[in-house]
């Protein structure tokens, strides 16, 4: 709960800096992520989710977010990172894209950071398990690695899955 | 800052919609001999209302035949003119014509000016005196009556407008151009009206704060007789004003570009019009935005739940220690009932939306063909969804047709067979627990068993002798179906109740027709009394819930070995009573793990849409309950087989399952994935 509220005081402050953005980091297995913490609306602990039949394995399926219905996806399944375990620490955010609420299951969650554009590096061809397109950058923190996701074109992308075929372009 | 102006014009759109309804029930309900003053003027307001907003909105057309229909119906208010039937049929023709102006601005499509014109004409032929020239400057205040002289003087930029303000003052008496300068016009007007009737008046043309009002006192009159080219303005007259402006500073502003100008005028204009309907509105009702209402029944949804959680956890406490508790969670518990009762009802609206229209269309129809109906509505305050509401209209108008068309006999034949000459139609709505129901019947023909057959079997229908009444009745709903002896305008062209059939099967409602030859027949429509809400059964199946619309269930069973069949060595089948019902595998569908997959063991859940049956296997049966329905579009997309979700008392999601998608994909196809 306390997180929640860092998380609102930070988004009111990095509205006004234009050269720098703020992100939100999280964990994935042992890999860092980080995503623009304007798209997340809050963060809470896994629960009970629904299932939906056929749908890919990482869409878990839907959960009542105080009456609206959310789908959640497990992004560690989705990038084949580690074992998908669900406990008491296991986080969900709760992103907010184009109002469409989607829930994002990770690891943990780090921290918020406030990232300098002119920071960023563009990323080396390498094989990622991400395609390169909803990548913006990598930042580097406390010689840690940061992957930072384009999350908003990531979710409406056909792979996710999230949205009405006939919805995409 | 710029108003849009266009964005009221939905308000007025639906304004005008209701001050028409509501004139036309005025003028149903009309007795021409010994017509009622404040009807008359009700219908006279209700024009006027829509003459002064199709004008603000450039709807030149609406503003034009409005304006011909206020002059005929003034003079009748004014008893100048004595009403007649033939006014009655004419202002009802006159407002359809409104309405379809009203339609075609609405969606973009061009008039057709021919029917302007015509309507125009036809008002003005029925009152041939009515353009009275009225220009004949003020006269002296009759003794009797309590008229003042008003003086109207405007800023010069109004002269365009000088004919349209012309016409609406003369609706409160005399009116004469008295003097126009360069700066400034002056309008003379004789009336029984106070000076805010005035101001009322013009704010549809001019900004009220350019308006300066003076009434003239009997002395100041004369003098002004005496000498007219006197300057006013010197202590004869009170000025009035209205609006805490200051008007001579005002004045000044005239010399602004025309683009402000513009902007000014038209910025009040609009503000006193929605200003207006607020100030009418408010007695009864306010408008909210349906969204709104949805976001505070789903809240109210929410709260239903939470309270349902802290009620499951009170009661593990010990009754004893924590009575005092307790005590408070019942009674909160009956508060968010009530809360959730009252939420939903704002959602309700009562029929008499749809009934009104009823009478209109019936004393046409009637005259058309040459019939006479009486038409007797009960139940008009029975409330229903307003989604539900607006999509029964069309039904029922349908129904309505064919009763009057096929039901209700000429008046020579009803005469022979012994019954009253006027055909009795009869629409009645009552409330049953969760839904409502509509009947529409009549005392006229009935449906003829024997042509049904026949045109059944002339169509290649497969029927029998041996059906029931209720089967053959069945029948008209198929597509295409018929027994008209002879095509009418109205009806009998082959399509119509198979879509009435569909449309209330689309709301999740149910038809059913009674008849006896020769006495008439009856149409019974059961509707849910919202969508929001719905009964439905919950489903184990492994370990997730699944509801299904009770509407659909026909039974549920568990079924016995030799019950079970299969076709080809896949399909699965159930015989009940010896009827064949194929299964539909609900975990193979679904892909869903569970420990049941013999239906033996589970059970089976028959279900009925479109005349099609099929028993559906799950786990177990869990309850009934009233489930509120969610969309799983909002923020994730449509999945097939379900139809939506909802929330359980425990605040996790169940599905809905899209009973008429499942039963239409393919039965065999899916049952093929069991294992026995």
């Amino acid at each position: 709960m306390s997180r929640n509220k860092e998380l609102s005081s930070h988004e009111q402050s990095g509205k006004s800096s234009l050269a720098s953005a703020e992100y939100i980091i999280f964990s994935l297995d042992t890999e860092t992520y980080g995503l623009d913490v304007l798209k997340v609306q809050e963060i809470r602990q896994y629960g009970a989710v629904t299932k939906i039949a056929n749908t890919p394995e990482f869409i878990k399926g839907v959960i009542n977010l105080r009456g609206l219905i959310v789908p959640i996806v497990d992004m560690r399944i989705k990038f084949n990172l580690g074992q998908a375990r669900y406990d008491e620490s296991t986080i969900v955010i709760v992103l907010n894209i184009s109002n469409r609420i989607i829930g994002m299951v990770v690891d943990g969650v780090t921290d918020v950071l406030e990232i300098e554009t002119s920071e960023l590096k563009a990323l080396p061809d390498i094989v990622a398990n991400i395609d390169t397109q909803y990548i913006t950058g990598l930042a580097t923190y406390e010689e840690q690695m940061i992957v930072l996701v384009d999350i908003e074109r990531l979710m409406n992308s056909h792979e996710m899955a999230l949205i009405d075929s006939a919805l995409l372009h | 800052m710029t108003i849009d102006i266009n964005q009221f014009a939905q308000i007025f759109f639906e304004e005008a919609g209701e001050l028409l309804a509501e004139a036309e029930q005025l003028l149903l309900s009309i007795d021409v001999l010994n017509p009622d003053a404040e009807q008359l003027n009700a219908i006279f307001r209700a024009a006027h209302s829509i003459k002064g907003g199709s004008a603000t909105f450039g709807l030149n057309e609406i503003s034009a035949v409005t304006h011909e229909l206020e002059t005929l119906l003034d003079r009748i208010r004014k008893g100048e003119l004595p009403l007649q039937e033939i006014h009655v049929d004419l202002f009802l023709l006159t407002k359809d014509v409104i309405e379809s102006l009203l339609n075609n601005y609405q969606n973009g499509i061009a008039n057709d000016s021919a029917l302007v014109q015509d309507i125009i004409s036809q008002l003005q032929a029925i009152a041939p005196t009515a353009s009275v020239e009225k220009n004949k400057s003020t006269c002296a205040p009759s003794p009797n009556r309590e008229e003042n002289v008003y003086e109207i003087e405007l800023p010069a930029s109004y002269v365009a407008e000088i004919n349209d303000l012309q016409g609406e003052l003369a609706i409160l008496g005399e009116v004469a151009l008295v003097e126009q300068k360069e700066e400034h016009f002056v309008l003379s007007l004789l009336t029984e009206e106070n000076e805010q009737s005035i101001v009322s008046i013009c704010a549809f043309i001019v900004d009220t704060k350019d308006l300066k009002i003076t009434r003239l006192t009997n002395s100041a009159l004369k003098r002004q007789a005496d000498t007219p080219n006197e300057n006013l303005g010197y202590g004869f007259f009170e000025p009035l004003t209205f609006s805490g402006e200051n008007i001579e500073s005002d004045e000044k502003t005239v010399d602004l570009s025309p683009v402000v100008l513009a902007q000014r005028r038209q910025k009040p204009t609009v503000q006193g019009k929605i200003e207006k309907i607020m100030s009418q509105k408010e007695l009864s009702s306010i408008r909210v935005e349906v969204e709104k209402i949805d976001l505070l029944i789903n809240l109210v949804g929410e709260l239903i739940i939470t309270q349902s959680m802290i009620e499951q956890q009170v009661s593990l406490l010990d009754q004893k220690t924590h009575i005092n508790l307790i005590n408070s969670i019942n009674q909160l518990t009956r508060n968010t009932r009530d809360l959730q009762e009252s939420a939903l009802s704002i959602r309700m609206m009562p029929m008499n939306y749809v009934f009104s229209r009823f009478p209109r269309m019936v004393h046409d129809l009637s005259a058309r063909l040459g019939k006479q109906t009486t038409l007797v509505m009960t139940g008009a305050t029975t409330e229903l969804d307003k989604s539900l509401i607006e999509r029964i209209v069309d039904p029922l108008t349908h129904l309505f047709r064919n009763c009057i068309d096929h039901g209700i006999e000429m008046p020579a034949i009803r005469k022979q067979l012994g019954k009253s000459e006027a055909g009795n139609l009869t629409l009645s709505a009552t409330n049953r627990g969760s839904h409502i129901v509509i009947e529409v019947s009549d005392d006229g023909a009935g449906l003829d068993r024997q042509l049904i057959l026949n045109k059944a079997l002339s169509r290649g229908l497969n029927v029998s002798e041996k059906m029931s009444d209720n089967e053959v009745w069945q029948l008209i709903f198929a597509p295409g179906f018929s027994t008209a002896e002879v095509v009418t305008e109205v009806s009998g062209r082959g399509f119509g109740m198979d879509v009435v059939k569909q449309n209330i099967g689309a709301m999740g409602g149910t038809i059913m027709v009674k008849s006896a030859r020769g006495y008439g027949m009856s149409v019974t429509i059961s509707l849910p009394l919202t969508l929001a809400i719905m009964r439905g059964m919950t489903v184990a199946l492994g370990d997730n819930v699944y509801v299904i619309p009770m509407s659909l269930i026909i039974e549920t069973l568990r079924p016995q070995v030799e019950e079970i069949k299969t076709v080809t060595g896949q399909g699965l089948m159930v015989s009940v009573r010896g009827e064949y019902i194929p299964i539909i595998v609900l975990h193979a569908l679904f892909n869903q793990k569970t420990e049941i997959t013999n239906p033996c063991k589970g059970v089976l859940v028959i279900v009925e849409t479109d005349d099609k049956k099929a028993a559906i296997l799950v786990d177990a049966l869990l309850g009934q309950q009233q489930v509120v329905i969610k969309s799983l579009e909002t923020h994730f997309k449509r999945i097939p087989g379900l139809s939506g979700a909802t929330i359980m008392a425990d605040g996790l999601v169940a599905l809905i399952l899209d009973v008429p998608a499942i039963l239409q994909s393919g039965q065999h196809q899916y049952s093929s994935g069991a294992k026995q």
